[in-house]
């Protein structure tokens, strides 16, 4: 079975170097024909446009910019569906709004042919390596059936839900990490000017509870569950810690937006009354502001702990 | 008609004090500063050598200065009001401080057998000259009504809103307002900029649109017309946003716009604005959107 893989980006062919590896024989197609030059002399086969590459193809994979580009790969003139077989899949690796996966999707299901959102996250050492995770959202027949191709691009492939939960899954992972990317320049500019060395600070605040964990097992005590008492860290206590940290900030001239709002946020928690709870209780302000309720049962939780 | 005693002669004070002169009701003046009293005491004023020897001669006392340290220092320090005053001396703190300062002052001076209001003024450096400020008061209505004479004096309006502290809430109240909605004009403007629309086509256009406000007509044309000398500087911005932020964080409540703006308050400061008008938030923006480069030298030296 040919596989067709669209975008050699630095992403994309490094993906697509690992699917060779693995024994699968591709069809390529790139905007920039040199961007295939590797590709093509590991022995890949060159196809003119994207429709060329679905008809040469049962299983296609796309690793491109943006919405727009995949978009266009997908439903522009000489498009990915325009030359797509009844049954075939199309996965896009690309990091791509779940509107448009969802648009594209629909699009594809007409004519019978599978798309499914797969981004992938582990940057361009990661799609080297294959210490890759690929997010999968859509048909969960269709990616059982490929899992071992997609397990030639990275090592932690997992299927998330429908069309568009991939690209959710990514989006909340980017989002979350470059949220806690400013804050974290805000913390350590006020650290370094308040006169601590940045790397004895490094070392400090990594030896901290929160720096001896990875950045989402934190969720997993009070988050997920929705169980905020006992408390393991009361909210009164977190809100005099924050409240000492932003005058830090004041005593030395430096701006601190991210923690004021987080402030604000403890604030309100504390005028609900919820002090003495757990001060992740704070948490609960967003969901009934986003009207969900966050509950998962525990057993549910223990197992996933297990499978990772 | 009984005499006032006026402690701080600055911008704010300065104005009072001329409009309190002009209105003859005799004035005992101090101020650190020796030029500025012996200013007004040309003027008419009969110049103090400390805050207590001011009130050594007067029955009731203004306190105009900047901070709430020197609000503490003027009327409760060793050679404050309460050290001259005799009881019955009545004060009206007219500077814009933290409100659980004016507790604690009241209750020093009560034990004294003397009563303090709080009297915070509105209408910057402009209104005080002209004598159109507006007295927000709080608490006892006798010692409101003794200063009725010298707020008509300095003030267009006088409102009494209630007990000790609701004129200095009064007043932060309206401060957030203009410092919020300042930081707010300078983003749209520069949005505008970017977008190609002439400054002053959005003035002629929000002035006669739904975006008007008393801080856009303030702010605007000292943008337009690069002028950035100060009414209210970013410095005393960023402190007011210090005293209103504080203030809801004691009643509990989460400001989530104000404790941002007053964030983008020091980071112009930083860039070296504290001096200039509120105006100059414009020149943080155009910075921000990469309009101009404010960066501190140090900062640049690293680029290259």
């Amino acid at each position: 079975m040919k596989v067709g893989f669209i975008g050699l980006g630095t992403m994309g062919a490094a993906m697509a170097a690992n699917l060779q590896k693995a024994g699968h024989e591709l069809v390529v197609h790139d905007v920039r024909r040199e961007a295939a030059e590797p590709s093509l002399a590991a022995g890949a086969q060159w196809a003119q446009s994207p429709r060329a590459v679905a008809e040469a193809a049962e299983l296609v994979f796309t690793s491109l910019p943006g919405p727009v580009e995949v978009e266009a790969v997908a439903l522009g003139d000489d498009g990915l569906l325009s030359g797509m077989r009844r049954g075939g899949a199309f996965f896009d690796l690309s990091t791509n709004s779940p509107t448009v996966v969802r648009r594209i999707h629909a699009a594809f299901a007409k004519r019978e042919v599978y798309m499914l959102d797969a981004p992938v996250s582990g940057g361009p050492v990661g799609a080297k390596t294959g210490r890759l995770a690929l997010w999968i959202g859509g048909d969960e027949q269709i990616f059982h059936r490929h899992k071992a191709v997609l397990d030639a691009i990275g090592d932690k492939v997992r299927y998330i839900g429908p069309i568009g939960a991939g690209s959710i899954a990514k989006l909340v992972h980017n989002g979350a990490g470059y949220c806690i990317t400013a804050a974290l320049a805000e913390m350590f500019s006020v650290g370094v000017k308040a006169g601590v060395e940045p790397l004895a600070l490094f070392e400090a605040v990594r030896d901290g509870a929160l720096g001896r964990r990875r950045t989402f097992d934190g969720l997993v005590d009070q988050f997920l569950p929705g169980k905020y008492e006992p408390a393991a860290f009361a909210l009164k206590l977190a809100h005099k810690d924050v409240t000492l940290a932003t005058q830090l900030g004041r005593d030395f001239g430096v701006p601190m937006r991210i923690a004021e709002l987080a402030l604000a946020e403890m604030t309100e928690a504390m005028g609900r009354g919820w002090g003495n709870r757990d001060s992740r209780a704070m948490m609960l302000l967003q969901q009934e502001r986003a009207g969900v309720d966050i509950k998962v049962d525990q057993k549910a939780i223990d197992e996933a702990l297990k499978r990772a | 008609m009984s005499g006032v005693g006026l402690i701080g002669l600055g911008v704010m004070g300065g104005g009072m004090a001329e409009n309190i002169l002009n209105a003859k009701i005799p004035l005992v003046a101090y101020d650190i500063d020796a030029t500025k009293l012996a200013h007004f005491a040309s003027l008419g004023a009969a110049p103090a050598t400390s805050p207590a020897d001011a009130a050594r001669q007067v029955p009731r006392s203004i306190c105009m200065v900047e901070t709430t340290a020197q609000a503490l220092s003027v009327i409760t320090g060793e050679d404050g009001i309460v050290a001259g005053a005799s009881p019955g001396h009545r004060v009206a703190c007219a500077s814009t401080i933290a409100p659980q300062a004016i507790h604690a002052m009241h209750a020093t001076l009560a034990a004294r057998g003397m009563e303090l209001i709080d009297a915070p003024v509105s209408g910057g450096g402009p209104g005080a000259k002209a004598g159109t400020l507006a007295v927000f008061a709080g608490g006892d209505s006798a010692t409101v009504e003794a200063f009725r004479d010298v707020f008509g004096a300095v003030a267009d309006n006088v409102f009494h809103l209630g007990k000790l502290g609701s004129g200095m809430a009064m007043k932060l109240i309206n401060n957030m307002l203009i410092q919020t909605s300042s930081v707010a004009i300078a983003e749209a403007m520069i949005m505008g900029r970017k977008a190609g629309i002439d400054p002053q086509t959005i003035y002629d256009v929000v002035r006669v649109s739904t975006g008007y406000s008393v801080a856009f007509e303030r702010r605007v044309p000292k943008m337009i017309a690069r002028d950035f000398s100060p009414g209210g500087t970013l410095d005393i911005s960023y402190k007011d946003q210090e005293l209103q932020t504080a203030f809801a964080k004691e009643l509990g409540v989460p400001l989530f716009v104000a404790n941002v703006t007053q964030q983008i308050y020091q980071m112009g400061r930083n860039l070296g604005l504290g001096k200039e008008d509120g105006s100059a938030l414009i020149k943080l923006y155009e910075h921000l959107a990469g309009l101009s480069d404010l960066a501190p030298p140090a900062a640049k030296k690293t680029e290259k």
